[in-house]
Order: C-alpha cells, then sequence, then structure tokens
C-alpha cells in the first residue's frame, strides 16, 4: 500500500541557514511518526513546507503516491493535511465553535426554508412599512410588501441554490443583481415620467448589488453556525475530545484548547495531523489524555506527524522516529530498537549526558534560612502553610512537587515578588522577608524565572538591554542617570559568546530567539554577577536535550564554585540527577527531605502525590 | 559577533574633545541661535514653502556624501532604510486625502442638484473645480504659494524690506503655530503609552496648564518677564503635571484605570475653568473671558504681523530633544519602557513601578500643560472658554502616527499642522466646512491603526513586523 504521505529532497533556504537540507520521508496510513530533533535542526521548517506555509526551493510531495503542489495552509488542508501549532491559534474571545467555523464560511450553503422564510417575513414587514409612508391606498401597501419579499426570495435563493457566496461568485452575483436592480428601476423612472434620474438610479443600482452581497454572507454564515455546532458536536462524541462547543475559548484550560484546535483539524476533514511540540504546553495528566486521543485517532485512521524533543515521549506514542540535525535527516528507527541515550547521541551529534556527572558536594555554611513561610496565590488561596527549609553554601537543594502545591508561590516570596503573610526568609543571616526584590537581589541572590518571557525577559528589546535589567543602573552601566552604552554592549557581546548564546547579533530583540536560546540569556545574565544564592524555578522547561545538559552542567558548576543553590522543578529526573537534597513540596508543606543519592523514584512519587512511603524515611536535620 | 559600531568622524573628532571646550561650543552655538533667531526662523519657513527646493538640495548633499562610501547603492541603501517607516503614514495620507476630497466633491449641493437634474459632465466637472480649489486652498494655507514667495524674496532684497516676504510665509507659520500645542500634547500621550499607559487627560490637563500660566500671567504683572515669563511657564507645566499624577497615584495605589480617571479629570478640569472663567476671573462681564496677561509674560514672538510663530516652538522643539534623551538615554527612561513593555518583568528587575507609573504620569502632564501654557502665553494672551479645541483628542491619534516616538511625533504634529492651518483658509477661499480635514485626520488614523487596509488596497507584501509592531496602548483593567 502505498504511504498517504511521502517527501522527496525537500530542501529550504533562508538567508544564511539552509533549513531543510534534501530531507525525505515517508508517513503510513495509520501510523504515528516522531520527529526528532533539537532547536533549529529543521522540524518546525519541513512542517510549515507541507502545510504550505512556506514554499520549498526544492523537493516534492506525494500524497498517496500522486504529486501535489501545496501553495496555502488552504491547498494543504484540501488535501488533507491538517496543522495543530505549538502555539495556538485560538481568538480568546470567541466561543469554542466560533473558532472552528473560522475561516470556513461555506461558499455553498444548503437552502433552509426557515431562513427564506424568516428573511422574507422581515422584508415584508419593512417593505409594508415603507409604504405606508411612501404610498396611498392599501393595495400598495401589501404591493411594496410583497416586493420586497419577493426580491429578498430571490436574492437568498440566487445565492443559495447557485452558490455565489465566495469571492468569485461575487463577480457573476454583481453583475445580474447589478442588471436586474438597473432595469428595474429605469423602468420605474420611465413609468412615472422622470427620465432624467437615470443615471443617478444607475448608480444605486449598483452599489444596492456591490453592498448587498457581503451583508447576505454576513446573514448566511450565522445561520450556518447552528450546522457547525451540530458538526461539531458530532466530532467531538466521535473522537472522544469532549468539549463544549458554546464555551468561551479563554476560559478553557489549555489541554481543552489543544483539543479545540485538534477538532479545529478534523472539522476540515483532515486525513494527516501535524502536531507540533504539543506537550510543551500541557501538565503530565494532560500529556497522558493527549496520548489517549492520538491512540484513538490512529485507530479511525488518521496518520499523525508528532514533533518533539522530549525523548520520553517519543519512545512512549510513536510507531517510527525519525531525527533530524541542522536540516538533515540523521537517523530513523523504532523504539523497541533504540533508546533515550541513542537518540539523544544522534539528535545532538555527540555523546549527551542525560544525567549530568558530578563529584560530591562539600557544603559549607547556611546561605539561606526559610522559617514558617506563609503566603497566599493569585486566588487568595493558602499557597503556603508553613514552610521551613535551609541550604548551605556549595550544595543543590532540589524542591520537587506537582505543579501547583506551593512551589511557585515558594519561589517568588523568596525573591522578593510576593509578600508573605507570616514566617520568615533569612539570607546570608538577613532577614529578607517582604523585602524589595532589588535589596534581594544586591544581597547576592540570583533568579532564574518559571516563565522566561513574562517574568524574565522583556521580549521586544534587544538582547543587551535584556542583559542588563537587573544591573543597569549601577556603575559601569550607567554613570548615574546617563547609560552608558559601550559598556553594555561591550558587556553583552562578551556574555553571548561565553553562554554561547547562538544569535547573530546582540542588538536583535529577544523575541528572535529561539526558547533555548532565551533561557541562555537569563542563566548568563544571573551567572555572571557574584552570587552567593542561585534560585533557579523550572529552568529546563521546554528546551532541548543539548540545552538542558548546558544548563545542568552551569548549574553544579556554580556549585561547586560555593553558591548555594534551589532547583525548583516539576520533572523529577531532573531533580533526581543535580540536587544534593531533595525535599518534596505538597500543598504548601514540605512534607520530606531525603538525600538525593538514596532517594528512589517510588519514595519520592508517592510524597509528590501526598502519601508517605512505608520505607523508611531518611531525616536530614538542621545542624 | 560584536556589531562594528565606527563613529563618523565629526562624531568622533567631536568626541575627542575635552568636556569643557564641547560645553563652550554648545553655549556659542545656543548664543549665536538666540542672537540670529529671528532669521533662523524666517528661513525656516522660507524652507518650508520652498520645500521641492529644500528636498532637491537634500539629495544633492546626500549625493556628496555618497561619493565618498559607495556612491548610487549607498544613497539608495540609505534612503530605502530611512525611508522604509514612512511607506504606511504617507499611504495613509495620500488615500485620506483622496477619500476626503471625493466626500468634498459629493457633498457640495451644487453638484447634486447638476447631477439630479441629468447633467453628469456638468456636475462631475463643478466637483473637480471644487476640489482643485479647495485643495489648493489647503496647500496655499498651509505651505503658502512658492511663487510669490521667490518674488517677495525678490522684493525684499530690491529694498521694499520684509513685509511682503512675511506675508507670502503666513501659510508656513500657520503651520508651525498650529503644531505647536500638537507636539506637546502628542509628546505627552506618547510618553505615556511608552509606559504602558493611556493618557486621554491630556485635554484636560492643557487646560489646567493654560489656567494656571495665564493667571500668574496677569496676576503678578510687576515681575520683569526674565522672572515672569519662566515663572508662568513653569507653573501651567507643574499644575497639569500634578493634575496628571493625580490619575498616575491611583492607578499605582489602586489599581484604578487610568482612562477612566483621566476622562473623569478631564470633566472636573471642564468645569473648573467655566466656573472660573464666567465668575471670578471674568474680566468684562459676559465674555467668559479672563484679562489679558502682563506683556512681560508674553511668549515672544519673532517676526511681524502676520507671521504668530512664538517662542513656544522653540520649546517644542526642545522639548522633544528632551523627550529622545530622556526615554532612550537615561536609566529613567530605561525603567519608563521596560515597565511599559513588560511590567512583570520591570518588577523582577527591581524597578519601581508604581514610581515609575505615578513619574510618567506626571510628566506626561507636563509636556501636555506646555501645550496650553503655548497657547495662552504664546496666541490668545489670556483665557476663555471654549478654548479646547480638541488638541487633547487628536494627540492620541499623534502618538499613535509617530508610533510613540519623538521625533515620529514631531513629524506627526506638522503634518497635523499643515491639515489645521490648511482647513481655515480652505474654508474663507474656498467654503469648504472645516470638518473635512477633520475627516481627513480621522481617517488618517483609522489607516494607521489598522495597515492591513493600505495593504490590501495598493497590494503591498506584508508590511515588515516592526512597521506594524502595534504599540502597547494600554493594560487591564483592575489590579
Amino acid at each position: 500500500m502505498a504511504p498517504i504521505l511521502e517527501v522527496r529532497d525537500a530542501t529550504k533556504r533562508f538567508p544564511g541557514v539552509l533549513a531543510n537540507d534534501h530531507v525525505g520521508f515517508s508517513l503510513d496510513e495509520g501510523e504515528v511518526l516522531a520527529f526528532l530533533g533539537e532547536n533549529g535542526a529543521g522540524k518546525s521548517t519541513l512542517m510549515n513546507i507541507l502545510y504550505g506555509l512556506y514554499a520549498p526551493d526544492e523537493g516534492e510531495i506525494r500524497i498517496r503516491g500522486e504529486k501535489v503542489e501545496i501553495h496555502d495552509p488552504n491547498d494543504a488542508i484540501r488535501h488533507g493535511i491538517g496543522m495543530v501549532h505549538q502555539h495556538f491559534q485560538l481568538v480568546p474571545v470567541f466561543t469554542v465553535a466560533e473558532n472552528i467555523v473560522m475561516g470556513t464560511e461555506p461558499s455553498r450553503l444548503a437552502f433552509s426554508w426557515k431562513a427564506l422564510g424568516g428573511a422574507a417575513a422581515v422584508a415584508g414587514v419593512l417593505g409594508f412599512v415603507g409604504g405606508i409612508f411612501a404610498l396611498d391606498g392599501v393595495l400598495r401597501w401589501l404591493l411594496a410588501g410583497a416586493v420586497a419579499a419577493a426580491v429578498v426570495a430571490g436574492l437568498y435563493g440566487l445565492v443559495t441554490l447557485l452558490g455565489l457566496l465566495s469571492r468569485r461568485g461575487f463577480w457573476l452575483y454583481f453583475g445580474v443583481v447589478g442588471a436586474a436592480c438597473i432595469a428595474l428601476f429605469a423602468g420605474l423612472a420611465l413609468l412615472l415620467g422622470a427620465p432624467g434620474r437615470i443615471p443617478l438610479l444607475v448608480i444605486l443600482a449598483l452599489l444596492f448589488a456591490a453592498a448587498s452581497h457581503p451583508m447576505l454572507r454576513v446573514v448566511t454564515t450565522a445561520l450556518d453556525r447552528r450546522q457547525a455546532v451540530r458538526r461539531i458536536r458530532a466530532l467531538s462524541d466521535q473522537y472522544g475530545l469532549a468539549m463544549e462547543p458554546e464555551a468561551r475559548t479563554g476560559s478553557l484550560p489549555v489541554g481543552v484548547q489543544q483539543r479545540v484546535e485538534i477538532i479545529k483539524t478534523l472539522y476540515r476533514e483532515a486525513k494527516i495531523l501535524i502536531l507540533d511540540e504539543p506537550t510543551a504546553v500541557l501538565t503530565p495528566q494532560e500529556t497522558d489524555e493527549l496520548f489517549a486521543i492520538m491512540r484513538g485517532l490512529v485507530r479511525q485512521g488518521k496518520s499523525i506527524l508528532f514533533i518533539s524533543h522530549k525523548l520520553k515521549e517519543v519512545m512512549a506514542i510513536s510507531d517510527r522516529i525519525i531525527v533530524m540535525r541542522n536540516g538533515r535527516v540523521v537517523g530513523e528507527t523504532r523504539p523497541a530498537e533504540t533508546s533515550e541515550e541513542q537518540l539523544a547521541e544522534m539528535m545532538v551529534g555527540r555523546e549527551v549526558e542525560l544525567v549530568v556527572a558530578k563529584g560530591p558536594a562539600s557544603p559549607g555554611d547556611v546561605v539561606l534560612e526559610v522559617s514558617g513561610l506563609t503566603a497566599i496565590d493569585k486566588r487568595h488561596q493558602p499557597a503556603l502553610r508553613g514552610v521551613d527549609l535551609f541550604i548551605r553554601s556549595g550544595e543543590v537543594l532540589g524542591v520537587a512537587g506537582v505543579q501547583g502545591n506551593g512551589q511557585t508561590e515558594l519561589v517568588a516570596v523568596l525573591t522578593g515578588l510576593q509578600p508573605a503573610t507570616g514566617g520568615s526568609v533569612r539570607v546570608l543571616g538577613q532577614d529578607v522577608t517582604n523585602a524589595h526584590p532589588r535589596s534581594v537581589t544586591e544581597l547576592g541572590v540570583a533568579h532564574i524565572p518559571e516563565d522566561r518571557q513574562e517574568d524574565g525577559l522583556v521580549l521586544s528589546f534587544p538582547i543587551y538591554d535584556n542583559l542588563v535589567l537587573c544591573t543597569y543602573y549601577e556603575q559601569p552601566f550607567a554613570k548615574g542617570p546617563l547609560v552608558q552604552f559601550d559598556e553594555i554592549h561591550a558587556f553583552a557581546d562578551r556574555l553571548v559568546e561565553e553562554f554561547d548564546v547562538r544569535t547573530p547579533s546582540s542588538a536583535l530583540p529577544a523575541q528572535n530567539l529561539s526558547g533555548g536560546n532565551q533561557q541562555k540569556v537569563i542563566v548568563a545574565r544571573e551567572l555572571s554577577r557574584p552570587i552567593k544564592l542561585l534560585v533557579a524555578a523550572q529552568p529546563t522547561r521546554g528546551l532541548d536535550v543539548g540545552s538542558i545538559e548546558y544548563i545542568h552542567r552551569r548549574l553544579i558548576q556554580k556549585r561547586d564554585e560555593g553558591c548555594a543553590v534551589l532547583l525548583v522543578s516539576a520533572e523529577l529526573d531532573e531533580i533526581m540527577a543535580v540536587s544534593d537534597r531533595i525535599s518534596v513540596m505538597y500543598e504548601g508543606h514540605i512534607v520530606g527531605t531525603v538525600d538525593a543519592d538514596k532517594a528512589t523514584r517510588e519514595e519520592l512519587g508517592l510524597l509528590m502525590a501526598g502519601s508517605r512511603p512505608e520505607s523508611k524515611r531518611e531525616e536530614v536535620t538542621v545542624g | 559577533m560584536a556589531e562594528q559600531r565606527r563613529p563618523s568622524g565629526l562624531r568622533a573628532r567631536l568626541a575627542a574633545l575635552p568636556a569643557w571646550s564641547r560645553l563652550l561650543l554648545l553655549a556659542i552655538l545656543v548664543a549665536a541661535a538666540v542672537v540670529l533667531s529671528k532669521w533662523l526662523i524666517l528661513l525656516l519657513l522660507v524652507a518650508l514653502g520652498l520645500w521641492p527646493i529644500v528636498l532637491l538640495l537634500g539629495l544633492g548633499v546626500l549625493a556628496l556624501l555618497s561619493r565618498g562610501r559607495g556612491g548610487w547603492p549607498w544613497m539608495k541603501g540609505w534612503l530605502r532604510g530611512r525611508l522604509r517607516g514612512l511607506t504606511l503614514p504617507g499611504l495613509a495620507v495620500l488615500t485620506a486625502l483622496v477619500i476626503g476630497g471625493i466626500i468634498l466633491m459629493v457633498t457640495d449641493k451644487a453638484v447634486f442638484e447638476a447631477m439630479g437634474e441629468g447633467k453628469i459632465f456638468q456636475g462631475l466637472g463643478l466637483a473637480f473645480a471644487n476640489w482643485g480649489k479647495a485643495y489648493w486652498a489647503l496647500y496655499e494655507g498651509a505651505l503658502g504659494n512658492p511663487v510669490r514667495i521667490l518674488t517677495a524674496i525678490g522684493r525684499a532684497f530690491s529694498g521694499e524690506g520684509l513685509q511682503p516676504l512675511l506675508s507670502a510665509v503666513r501659510g508656513p507659520s500657520d503651520t508651525l503655530v498650529q503644531s505647536v500645542p500638537y507636539i506637546f500634547a502628542g509628546l505627552a500621550v506618547a510618553i505615556g503609552f511608552r509606559a504602558g499607559l493611556f493618557n486621554i487627560g491630556a485635554e484636560g490637563q492643557i487646560g489646567i496648564g493654560w489656567l494656571a500660566a495665564v493667571i500668574v500671567g496677569f496676576s503678578l504683572k510687576t515681575l520683569p518677564a526674565y522672572i515672569l515669563l519662566p515663572l508662568s511657564v513653569l507653573t501651567g507645566m507643574f499644575a497639569a503635571g500634578i493634575w496628571a499624577g493625580i490619575a498616575g497615584w491611583l492607578r499605582a495605589k489602586t489599581g484604578a484605570h487610568e482612562v477612566i480617571t483621566t476622562i473623569m479629570l478631564n470633566y472636573i478640569s471642564y468645569r473648573l475653568s467655566e466656573w472660573l472663567l464666567c465668575g471670578p476671573l471674568e474680566n468684562v462681564q459676559g465674555t467668559c473671558r479672563s484679562q489679558d496677561i502682563a506683556e512681560a509674560a508674553f511668549l515672544p514672538r519673532f517676526l511681524g504681523h502676520p507671521v504668530t510663530v512664538h517662542w513656544g516652538f522653540i520649546l517644542a522643539i526642545i522639548a522633544v530633544l528632551l523627550s529622545a534623551w530622556y526615554l532612550f538615554k537615561t536609566t529613567w527612561g530605561f525603567e519608563l519602557r521596560t515597565v511599559g513593555a513588560n511590567p512583570h518583568a520591570a518588577k523582577y528587575g527591581g524597578m519601581n513601578v508604581a514610581k515609575s507609573i505615578v513619574l510618567t504620569m506626571f510628566l506626561s502632564g507636563c509636556l501636555a500643560g506646555l501645550a496650553g501654557v503655548s497657547q495662552g502665553l504664546g496666541i490668545t494672551h489670556n483665557i476663555a472658554l471654549g478654548f479646547q479645541a480638541g488638541y487633547g483628542f487628536d494627540s492620541i491619534a499623534l502618538a499613535l502616527l509617530g508610533k510613540s516616538n519623538p521625533v515620529g511625533v514631531l513629524g506627526a504634529s506638522l503634518l497635523f499642522g499643515v491639515l489645521r492651518a490648511g482647513a481655515s483658509r480652505m474654508q474663507s477661499m474656498a467654503g469648504v466646512p472645516t470638518e473635512i480635514v477633520q475627516i481627513v485626520q480621522s481617517l488618517v488614523i483609522v489607516f494607521i491603526a489598522a495597515p492591513a487596509i493600505i495593504q490590501s488596497i495598493y497590494r503591498l507584501r506584508k508590511l515588515k513586523r516592526e512597521e506594524t509592531e502595534a504599540t502597547v496602548v494600554t493594560r487591564g483593567w483592575g489590579a
């Protein structure tokens, strides 16, 4: 059986970059094919070519053996390709149904007696009312009403039965209706004995013909919506994607929004679904749900192209894996025939330490001491219910736990971004509870924020401005109020080189960088000043294997230089690899602290779920 | 890779001089400018009126410069880089003028009558003649008649004095004068936008500034000019700054959105001035106008009648330069822009967001107040009811047009100054109501706010992201 999709020699060049270099692959029907690669490997470019967003410089695409040309997403949709982007393309204020039908306004509408009756009735009433003011005699009123209703019915018929709602249909409609109106008005004018008004009436007739078409489009689109909702519910049941079509999209959780995006593609009858980094925004539970949905789609005959850089997921869900690096396909394999280490090596091009190598810690004095800390979250619910912890210099304390158990608030209070409602925080012996973020920073505390785009960077500012975001007011970056640009540029160039931020210039806005490089900018900024405590919240979220390795190495390096490191992460692997001691947070408490080399996944998993493990718990007491 | 930034020859030589000699040089230049101000302004006005010649001269200078740097390709690249940002505004203005012209054509009673009687061609002819007459009056009212200017220069040299020349450059003079309040108010709103604050209160702040400056101007008649004038200006400025600062403080302390509070403060300002002008401050019963300010408080005019350009124009240019310096070269400006671009990151970076908000609203109010000050001390020399001329609301459009950049605001203000100056002449010469110009102004705003319209009309390829980057106008309601 011919593969449902085949790509040969796809090549795409951008100025200075060869994004795809003679890439070829084939996708069988009912298969989940995963594309694995670092950021910048060319996976998204390839998918954009398939979806018509880019035109390939070379290469061909075959669907069921037939060569096709895809010039824009509409072509891709017509050929049965649907894409769910990493960053959703939904309008938050629209309902789910409105988002799904957006862009598919019909060019051919099924005829509806109800709609015709309603429109004709409205027109009839308007004509009648108008007649009262313009004409004499009851018959003339009725005549006016009847004429209006007939005109509307005729137009509706034209538009629905002849399928003239598309843009091409517009010209035909314009011609026919324009000619009819001209004839009608000219006739009326001659009848009423005012031939001189004909030119003016011609202009009015043409204006009416031109204006009525878009109005009819709007009306008929609104009528089509109920059909759409019915169809969405049917699809939702068929594929097991539970959702409420009338819900406001902006208020839905991310996992459900993703399902809306998937239904969007199914609504357009996609046979091939491209999922671009779908798990980047999902919690672990939502990821499991997504995988169940994917298996359901495959059972119903869909084929899926799954883009990711997360090794575990790719191994879990895919039937086949294609690894890309630097724009080329460097390997093709099946999960059963490979391992995470092999995949990582193919992705990065060299052996990758999935678990960073580190020597033993040599902890010194206590740097951070937290006692009885309480705080509330954004919804004014208690988030921290009495947290006690301490970190010594030269050690890494990992705080594990499922997101939503108070980790975000803990980091915010420690760095001065949120006030505490009780308890104390001491850094190097000084009380910094509820201190201003700047005084915390000046004590030697660095913070890698959880949400790099919202808190850590100003995306529209150039990289060099972002690199001095916390220190712009100090010498040598400023002399009094005057900004010293030369110093800032020199500093920025140095950091970009030292921390290997991939960018042609430090003057580009931060939003041009990939996620991994954005994180490197933040890491560079925080690690380039003398610090005693580093608070790192989800520092490798959304990053590829190479960047993760880099950041872990840097964290350990800082630890070995004598810095105290607080690592907050929802990735248990990361915590276990990097930390010297591990604390687990659950519902605003620290429910257990263990030495990293003695901890097991099971034990930590139980603690994270709120239950205490049966086996002995190691308790580390403050010396 | 580090960007190579080669300082140009002149800048390098200047930077090499010791600081005191640079200051001395600056002081000498400023003194010379003040002494020669009359002639410099006259030269500016003539240059505005003879702008095609100036443009050619400029291209010539560019061609000369290009010889050392790579000739025609360099010049083409330089022009393309500088002008790229002007494509959208330029086309927007052009389209707005065309549509304004169409509306002009079809709203003439005579045209309707001709059309109604079936005399299509006569009607069309009349319409186009109207259009030509009106737009020529618009041009002349704004930029003068080049031929008349040239002959007036000739007459000046042949001993007839400056008066013919002054009359000939009345257009450019009106343009500059009309643009002064726009510049100040546009800067006020633009600075607000840069910090993510929507200052709709410019209208009320202009009023407060005007009021305060005029009150000082006629109350302290005994003071000499070198004290009274600066005092009036500063009083007007600070009064308006504090007025706006109220809204800023409310926003910082309670989260009350400045859109609401500034509009409310506008109304308070209107009623306050109404009460004062028709009550305690009324000079002649029934006029609702204050007494005139002392001559010592006038913003001096450079030349005689009918050229009314006054020192407020210089203040406006200084305001543009200071705003640009503040925003882009100081740490305060960096804080302001960061709070506007991403208040979360600003807080993370240790900036005091609340302080920035209050300070920004204060500065914004000061600038808006200067608009009122310059009108009160430079043009009317008193304050009368109905002084509001909508500058405060137009300035929102200006800030958007100028992309919240001080130099952009200057350009947009000059454009609006051109339109306003031309509008009054269009009304007197061609009988066309000034509302047509308001329509043009509004259309310009619509086209700038929705660039896709221009794109589809002119089938432009997608404008680059930087060109259509939406200005952050304001942020969330509530906290």
